[in-house]
């Protein structure tokens, strides 16, 4: 129930003095204790309360057995192998608090109060996030951008795009704006791609400048370095 | 009912609006190039491409790329539209488990406003989640909604599509014979042919797992594969 991030923190807390292996063990037995307290007292679903903790359990446990490695990793941004889980925990707290509802008007404040902490707490994390990740989205949209005025002009060259976009974003760029290029990411170790028969002025390789925020070619070290190898070939063939 | 529709959409937008401002990052783009009836590996059947772990995906950019184009923000408006629809569904779920409203609305609360679970899934540029995995449940809810209404036949099909479109629908296999058993367990008669009911969504599973074991290798033959369709459930990454 505790936000993923913020479970981070208490940990890291002085008076806490555990990890969070540590804590999962109160936590389980915690949760246990709820279920068997309100399955006892929720009579009307408590077979609906079964289904959500079976079902929970179920996947978690797909998720260890396939991805254990995964599962156990689960970083500050949270983990895709937490959305079907997370259906079921929704329906299980759900539940829970509604038995509380039912009774005095203080519970209800509480049950209130603490769906209103839920969606606020992680309502401003998801947006602070996404507002930290957000120049790197802006980038790639002026990457995409400049290669949609300017692939027209590349028919058959070899162009080297900036990591940002990744491996496909150069298939994207191939897909729309210009078939005849090839586009190839600067991760993908493109220079051992090259032999030097490959002709320099086919090749492009594109830096993004963030401070005009537009792509730089700065090709022309690495073709320089294929005409130095076509001319030591060759001087080398002579030699023969 | 058409005030819960409101309170999902707004809710939905609330949490995860700033989605639409964003592009796609890495691996996110692979689908542009990998589809149902084009892959870079070539020589598919149609049988092996439906045995693929992640038919939907590839099949959604057979079809969205002609309508967007390469406007992506389109895309991610779709991503949207189904997420909204994802979780109306949801609300509809657990709305026929408890036929409780209060249930039905925290629950959706807990879910839509998930930093941990539903942050890498969405909101990072990494289409390929969405396209592999959250595509798949409204024909899963759907599935149990029709199940719940004494439509078996309609139910099995649709969870039988859902597998075929993308094998993580096996995290959702749980909830049916969960929610059979315990239907029985709560009916006066303890029909055995109630229980059965059961069979169909437990031997559909069961057969995908048998015939996903005679997959291909990388020459396209059809060879003994040791890998099962659990493994595959998250091989959600392209695999190298």
């Amino acid at each position: 129930m505790i936000p993923y991030p913020l479970l981070i923190k208490i940990t890291k807390q002085p008076w806490v003095r555990a990890d969070l292996v540590k804590l999962a063990w109160p936590r389980a037995g915690f949760t246990l204790l709820a279920i068997i307290y309100f399955f006892k007292r929720q009579l009307k679903y408590r077979y609906t309360l079964l289904i959500m903790v079976l079902f929970l359990i179920t996947s978690l446990g797909l998720n260890a057995y396939i991805r254990p490695t995964q599962v156990f990793r689960i970083h500050g941004e949270g983990s895709r192998y937490l959305y079907v889980p997370a259906m079921a925990a929704a329906g299980f707290w759900a539940i829970l608090f509604e038995s509380v509802f039912e009774k005095r008007w203080l519970a209800k404040t509480l049950v209130v109060l603490i769906a209103g902490w839920w969606l606020w707490s992680n309502t401003s994390l998801i947006w602070s996030k996404m507002a930290e990740n957000q120049p790197q989205h802006e980038t790639a949209k002026q990457i995409l951008a400049y290669f949609k005025i300017h692939a027209p002009e590349f028919d058959n060259k070899l162009v080297v795009v900036p990591n940002l976009i990744g491996y496909h974003g150069g298939d994207f760029s191939q897909k729309f704006y210009n078939p005849s290029t090839t586009f190839l990411p600067m991760a993908a170790e493109w220079e051992k791609k090259i032999t030097y028969t490959f002709p320099p002025e086919k090749l492009l390789v594109f830096t993004y400048d963030a401070a005009t925020k537009t792509l730089i070619e700065s090709g022309a070290p690495f073709r320089q370095m294929i005409l130095d190898e076509q001319t030591i070939t060759e001087e080398v063939k002579q030699s023969f | 009912m058409k005030n819960n529709k409101i309170i999902i959409v707004l809710l939905t937008a609330l949490t995860w609006h700033k989605i639409l401002w964003q592009t796609f990052m890495g691996e996110g783009y692979y689908y542009f190039n990998h589809t149902f009836f084009y892959d870079p590996q070539g020589g598919f059947t149609i049988i092996q491409g439906l045995l693929r772990y992640d038919t939907a995906a590839r099949l959604m950019f057979d079809f969205l790329p002609l309508f967007f184009n390469d406007r992506v923000w389109l895309y991610f408006l779709f991503l949207f539209l189904v997420v909204i629809l994802v979780n109306w569904l949801f609300y509809r779920f657990i709305w026929q488990l408890t036929k409780n409203r209060l249930i039905s609305i925290l629950s959706i609360i807990f879910f839509v406003a998930n930093y941990s679970a539903s942050y890498e899934m969405l909101a990072r540029g990494d289409y390929q989640f969405f396209a592999q995995r959250i595509i798949l449940f409204p024909l899963l809810f759907l599935s149990f909604i029709w199940l719940t209404k004494k439509h078996l036949w309609l139910s099995v099909s649709l969870y039988t599509v859902a597998l075929i479109l993308g094998q993580f629908s096996l995290y959702f296999l749980a909830v049916f014979p969960l929610y059979i058993f315990f239907q029985w367990l709560q009916s006066k008669q303890h029909s055995f042919l109630q229980l059965l009911q059961t069979l169909p969504y437990l031997v559909i599973t069961a057969l995908m797992f048998l015939i996903d074991n005679q997959t291909y290798n990388q020459n396209f033959e059809m060879v003994w594969n040791p890998e099962s369709i659990v493994s595959n459930v998250v091989y959600q990454f392209p695999r190298q």
